[in-house]
């Protein structure tokens, strides 16, 4: 049976010239997992809001949207809060209470269920989830993959029959991002819950994917099976979300059956290859160094850096692997001077960091861009950090949005103009907290660009991130962070054929060859 | 405890609790012939205002985004209270009001005091404070018209507001130091806290100058983007 | 104080309330130190580390020394500053009113210890539902925008953007990062209030799920509790049970009644304590059995 029919649908937002969507025609068979992806900006959102009724935004809507062939706009609040879930980006801000339990029971609370149904349901999807023993727990304590299974159990606690997904894994490390789509594919299967995901990254969703729809400017342009659209070679736009080994065969003008995991592209790429590195090589230089630092954050905690050590270079770009919670951030603010060790020597630029007075260390020599872009945009248009600036020496052109407001533009453009910003300083030394998390592919791409051409200049970079294809496309060394040290540092080529996990997937699929 | 459980209990305890605390406060008045008395009932007193007014909003809803929006308010208004020198919290109040309707206004301001009082010390004093600062709130909301309209109104509200909080609160001051409450007694002690009634009216109004506008814009641009 | 704090919220609440009101109402020096002792035996239970009393320990003695050099009252002049008499009256009123200000203030800090946010929640939820929905999402925000702050602080910092120097360019600093906080604020409660919207917030009448059962133990304290007060209270009735300060020290006389009513109310002030005690050599007892 058909869950939601979506014909001719069009919507302008309020005050926007170009319609966000147009002429959106797909259905959905219940049951079904369904992805849709596209590039930031292409409508996935706004077609999902649409569907929640709650979330509708303000403006002009035509065609036809049916929930089990009812109209989406007409549905009972009780249905639509009961029947359709939602789950949107940020882990953050949809938690609403300040313990996990009365997290689980805010929607049944609300829609009034009796005592008894409540406590059954909150009490299975506990289980389920796992949730047991931090059922008491207080939700700031969660990390922030926890954080954001509790909102998906949240959800759940009511038993909707569709799920909608705004990019929920897209502010997640590696590891936890994959148990939230194993949970959430499992919800699919043993449930059969029918989930629609909007998703740029689509590499753990493809396998899970009953339909993949691709939406590019408000419309669709390639809707149906992950097999049935990669039968002929998708547009570059498309290619660009899709996983390593569909990339990897499409790039390779290869013929046959397109593989869609590492399994099947490792029978395919695995022994063919020639190895092949990207020159990596930086000055000789000491900009940055560390030794035997200690850190924590009170004086009856538990130390964060035990007796780290770690040395950059002029030209160098470093990144930092590691688990959340490591201490990456930590590393970080502390090399840049902005968290106090309290032993140990950090020196940069053959200077004690504590020498700097009145942060003359951050007029023109270090820089730090943490990974809330926000928190670097204080006025209330973006134009307002840059003030004094030539715009036109910035790595990016940010002119288009000088007068907007920085919560108005999109994740990825403002993680780009908090970068600019950050370099408008003309530092020589820059630490970057996971700063493309927000970012899609063509984002992406320009981030590396920006980062390699700062790089030719003797700018040294230290990066601290989870994506080993950045990594592979411009790190020139990577370090791994576990109990407080840096406990390996090598060369990006040795550093992801050595390792098993935090490596890329085409270097997975060719042995190392290829990274 | 069942009494929560079942919606019709729960309603007879929402009506019972008034009756049974205003009992008690006549109680204590009757039998207590000297001592401290009046800082007792006034206590309770304030504290059955309290759950009067609080009651009083369920069956009126507020909105999720007020709700919200007046639970930002408040935990602006107690962080805002950490930063040496820096006390919006009234003023925040009073924007919270103007801007989210006079009901907000009452939770804002009733919250507040509850939260920051659990970081520095509550007290029997706590449910007066609550009244207090909710009232301001409350008001805020009813005056949202000409507050938003003019500075003159804004600057007036600030000063009006910091002398009815500082008065209302020197009636637990004169209940509790003296153990009555006397006119000439509660005069006295309105004298005496004469100076802080000023600096804090001054503040009060310096506060808003300062944070009306931008909090004017924000609001104004959530009102615009999302709707209210 | 496992046991206190394991029981009904509502009866620690009439614990608490009842003390105070009936300590300040007899006024009563001998109800006061009994009142005080109490409270500083809960006060040392409840304490965290590092807490010392010493900021209650100034109000203390400032009420002390305020009171006599104010009050004209009294009949026994001890000695004269100038021309102003200071009483033995006004002393030991001063004293009365010190030590029942201290003992109200230790007892409220063990009922904030002992009252987290959950237990808050749960006592306003009959009342009002919207009310205890805010101080829940309060207590969810709050280090949440602390965190926030310092973040945009260090990322000001980080940018080149200097926060120090004279007293007009830190209030500058700080008023631009509290904007930027209140704009995050702001942008973000929307979410919150989608994602509360999303789950059926307003579609109907809020039920309120608590985790606090009525234990066997809650019920034979708040019988005794209310028997307590009760016993504490009418004897008041027949006989004055307050001391009188003004114009010189008269203490209630000493029948049967008053008697009755001093043991009930030392017994209730103490009550927590004796359960606590029960409690502990109860568990010592199941333990020795295993």
């Amino acid at each position: 049976m058909e869950i939601l029919t979506v014909k001719d649908l069009s919507f302008t937002y309020k005050n926007a010239g170009a319609p966000a969507l147009s002429d959106v025609s797909f259905s959905v068979s219940e049951g079904e997992f369904v992805t849709l992806c596209g590039p930031t900006g292409c409508g996935k959102s706004t077609l999902l809001r649409l569907i929640k009724k709650e979330l509708t935004p303000g403006g002009e809507l035509s065609g036809e949207l049916l929930y089990k062939g009812e109209p989406v706009k007409g549905l009972p609040g009780r249905i639509s809060a009961e029947q359709i879930g939602c789950v949107v980006q940020r882990p953050e801000e949809q938690i609403v209470c300040d313990r996990v339990s009365g997290e689980l029971f805010f929607g049944a609370e609300s829609l009034g269920y009796p005592r008894d149904k409540a406590y059954r349901r909150a009490a299975e999807v506990s289980s389920f989830f796992g949730f047991n023993d931090v059922f008491d727990k207080k939700t700031p304590e969660l990390s922030g993959g926890q954080k954001q299974l509790l909102a998906l159990a949240s959800v759940l606690v009511t038993s909707p029959s569709l799920i909608l997904l705004d990019e929920p894994t897209s502010r997640l490390d590696p590891v936890a991002a994959a148990d939230f789509i194993s949970m959430l594919a499992r919800i699919n299967r043993q449930l059969g819950t029918t989930v629609i995901i909007a998703e740029h990254n689509t590499s753990l969703l493809l396998e899970h994917t009953d339909k993949l729809i691709f939406l590019e400017d408000g419309r669709i342009t390639a809707c149906g099976t992950p097999r049935g659209v990669l039968e002929t070679k998708p547009s570059h736009k498309v290619l660009s979300d899709m996983p390593a080994p569909v990339r990897m065969f499409f790039e390779s003008g290869k013929t046959g059956e397109c593989p869609l995991t590492v399994k099947e592209g490792r029978k395919i790429f695995d022994g063919t290859t020639a190895a092949q590195y990207r020159n990596t090589s930086f000055g000789e230089k000491e900009v940055l160094s560390l030794k035997n630092v200690y850190f924590r954050h009170k004086r009856d905690g538990k130390d964060v850096l035990k007796g780290l050590d770690m040395t950059v270079y002029e030209g160098e770009v470093r990144f930092v692997f590691g688990g959340n919670g490591c201490g990456k951030t930590t590393l970080l603010r502390c090399a840049a001077g902005l968290a106090k060790h309290y032993s140990g020597d950090v020196r940069v630029f053959d200077k004690k960091i504590s020498a700097y007075k009145n942060g003359e260390l951050y007029e023109n020599k270090v820089s730090m861009l943490y990974q809330d872009a926000t928190c670097v945009f204080t006025h209330e248009t973006v134009g307002g950090e840059f003030k004094g600036v030539d715009i036109s020496c910035l790595p990016y052109d940010i002119s288009g949005l000088l007068d907007r407001h920085p919560y108005d533009v999109s994740g990825g453009e403002l993680q780009m103009a908090a970068l600019c910003r950050v370099l408008s300083t003309g530092p020589r030394l820059v630490f970057l907290d996971e700063p493309t998390k927000a970012m899609d592919a063509a984002a992406k791409r320009i981030f590396v660009n920006t980062v390699l051409k700062l790089k030719e200049n003797g700018v040294s970079f230290v990066i601290s991130c989870h994506d080993t294809e950045l990594a592979a496309e411009c790190a020139d060394t990577c370090s791994m962070m576990f109990d407080g040290k840096l406990i390996c540092t090598c060369k990006t080529e040795d550093f992801l054929r050595e390792n098993r996990f935090y490596t890329t997937d085409k270097c997975r699929m060719t042995g190392g060859k290829l990274i | 405890m069942t009494v929560i459980e079942n919606k019709n209990a729960r309603n007879v305890i929402r009506v019972l609790t008034p009756v049974i605390l205003t009992a008690v406060a006549v109680l204590c008045a009757l039998f207590a012939s000297d001592g401290r008395k009046y800082a007792v009932i006034t206590v309770i007193v304030t504290l059955l205002t309290l759950i009067l007014f609080l009651s009083g909003f369920d069956s009126k809803r507020i909105g999720s985004r007020r709700l919200v929006l007046g639970a930002v308010f408040v935990t602006l208004a107690v962080a805002g209270r950490f930063i040496p020198q820096l006390k919006p919290l009234t003023a925040l109040v009073i924007i919270s009001g103007m801007f989210t309707g006079a009901e907000t206004g009452f939770l804002v301001g009733a919250a507040a005091v509850l939260i920051s009082n659990i970081f520095f010390g509550n007290g029997p004093w706590t449910p007066l404070q609550m009244v207090g600062m909710g009232l301001i709130g409350f008001f805020a909301g009813v005056f949202s018209k000409p507050l938003q309209k003019k500075k003159i109104a804004l600057i007036i509200y600030g000063v009006l507001s910091g002398v009815f909080y500082s008065m209302f609160m020197d009636i637990w001051t004169t209940c509790s130091a003296t153990g009555s409450l006397l006119l000439s007694d509660y005069l006295k002690s309105v004298a005496a806290a004469l100076p802080f009634t000023a600096i804090y009216s001054v503040s009060n109004v310096i506060y808003l100058l300062l944070l009306e506008p931008p909090f004017h814009r924000k609001l104004g641009r959530i009102r615009e983007k999302y709707g209210l | 104080m496992i046991w206190f704090k394991s029981c009904n919220p509502y009866i620690t609440l009439l614990y608490f309330l009842s003390v105070t009101a009936l300590s300040a109402v007899y006024n009563n020096p001998l109800y006061t130190a009994v009142t005080l002792a109490s409270a500083l035996c809960m006060f040392i239970m409840c304490r965290g580390r590092g807490k010392t009393a010493f900021g209650f320990f100034m109000i203390f003695l400032l009420t002390f020394i305020v009171n006599p050099i104010i009050s004209k009252k009294g009949a026994t002049p001890l000695i004269f500053i100038g021309s102003d008499p200071i009483t033995l009256e006004a002393l030991i009123y001063g004293l009365n009113s010190a030590s029942l200000i201290a003992a109200v203030l230790f007892l409220f800090y063990c009922f904030t210890d002992i009252t987290d946010s959950e237990k808050l929640m749960y006592m306003l939820s009959p009342f009002s539902a919207s009310f205890a929905l805010t101080v829940s999402a309060v207590l969810r925000f709050f280090p949440l925008y602390v965190r926030q702050a310092e973040q945009i602080s260090e990322q000001q910092t980080a940018a080149g953007v200097r926060g120090g120097g004279s007293i007009p360019e830190r209030v500058r600093y700080g008023g631009r990062i509290f904007s930027a906080l209140s704009t995050w604020a702001l942008e973000n409660g929307i979410v919150t209030a989608d994602s509360m919207e999303c789950r059926g917030y307003g579609t109907g009448r809020r039920s309120f799920y608590s985790a606090y059962g009525f234990k066997k133990s809650d019920g034979v304290f708040l019988l005794t509790e209310i028997l307590l007060i009760a016993g504490a209270v009418i004897p008041s009735f027949f006989t004055s049970c307050t001391y009188e300060y003004y114009p010189g020290l008269r203490f209630p006389e000493v029948n049967a009644l008053f008697i009755t009513s001093a043991s009930c109310y030392a017994l209730l002030v103490f009550l927590p304590l004796i359960f606590e005690i029960t409690d502990k050599i109860k568990w010592k007892f199941l333990l020795s059995k295993i």
